[in-house]
């Protein structure tokens, strides 16, 4: 990433421009071609560096309001196994493996689940706890949302 | 606010990616079969009510040299709005949830690289008063694909 990608980023990372041709608004701020912008995007979107092109959205005011983190206690063998199937749920946004502190937690394999109330997501888990294999789990829901921001990266 | 089909069109669209070329809202528009000026309307309206919170490039942190992790703090409970606003008004705070769990505050920590994390989490241990604080920073990515089933 040079500094001309660096300075697309900045420009397009939060404020997108909702206008018709939102990358010939950034070449005019920017004085790069319309074309060159495109193509510097799209070759980060192939590198990873940008990782989607899409809108987040608020779902706890569409009504997505049972939101809990569930966590699995998988052994080591299973892992990737276990993180593959988790990650085939579509009720799933997030999948990680993350470090445990031994003694006061070693849930090891994380995963968000989203629905529209607490009766449905229940459901799910059951669903999910099942197809995984994996008996010992706790689903902690979010009780209050005191923060969500994005960094700026660049 | 209530949505009619066509926002809900709108929003299963902009949660996958958009194509990167001259007029990608024209593409969306043309599916949904409105015109761009009333995409452009829904969108700003849907801005308004904060249903879009965000939208644009997303980068993804790692790649550009990021380090976070998710900590899992506990905290009394009496004290826990108190803890919670203190710790979100940190720059480094991105997500901050209470959670039904003995550990009853969840949050992520995001700083530019590995030492600047340390020390985030340095000035945490120092400034916030807490029970207990567990980090736990990922070990291996399964899925990151936030996109939502709009009824």
């Amino acid at each position: 990433m040079n500094e001309v990608d660096k300075k697309i980023l900045t420009l397009l990372q939060d404020d997108f421009p909702l206008v018709s041709r939102p990358f010939l608004e950034t070449s005019e701020k920017l004085g790069i071609p319309e074309d060159e912008i495109i193509d510097r995007t799209r070759v980060m979107m192939e590198s990873g560096v940008i990782r989607r092109f899409s809108a987040s959205i608020g779902h706890r005011k569409l009504g997505i309001t049972a939101n809990p983190l569930l966590t699995f206690k998988v052994p080591a063998e299973r892992v990737e196994e276990v993180g593959e199937k988790l990650s085939a749920f579509d009720e799933v946004t997030h999948c990680y493996e993350r470090s445990t502190v031994p003694g006061k937690w070693e849930y090891n394999v994380f995963a968000m689940v989203h629905g529209y109330d607490r009766k449905a997501v229940e459901k799910t888990v059951e669903k999910i706890a099942r197809e995984v294999g994996v008996e010992d789990f706790e689903l902690l829901y979010s009780t209050k949302e005191f923060k969500k921001t994005y960094k700026r990266y660049a | 606010m209530e949505l009619d089909d066509i926002d809900k069109k709108i929003l299963v669209e902009l949660q996958g990616d958009l194509p990167v070329v001259k007029r990608p809202f024209k593409e969306i528009a043309d599916s949904v079969a409105i015109s761009e000026d009333e995409f452009f309307t829904r969108v700003k309206r849907l801005q308004k009510e904060d249903i879009i919170r965000k939208f644009g490039l997303r980068i993804d942190s790692e790649k550009v040299g990021f380090k976070s992790t998710l900590i899992a703090m506990k905290v009394v409970p009496e004290r826990l709005e108190e803890t919670a606003d203190r710790l979100s008004g940190y720059d480094f705070v991105t997500h901050n949830y209470a959670r039904d769990h003995e550990y009853n505050l969840w949050f992520t920590v995001i700083e530019r690289d590995e030492s600047a994390l340390r020390k985030a989490i340095e000035r945490i241990e120092r400034e916030v008063e807490y029970d207990d604080m567990l980090n736990l920073p990922v070990r291996r990515k399964f899925k990151i694909d936030v996109r939502f089933d709009i009824k």
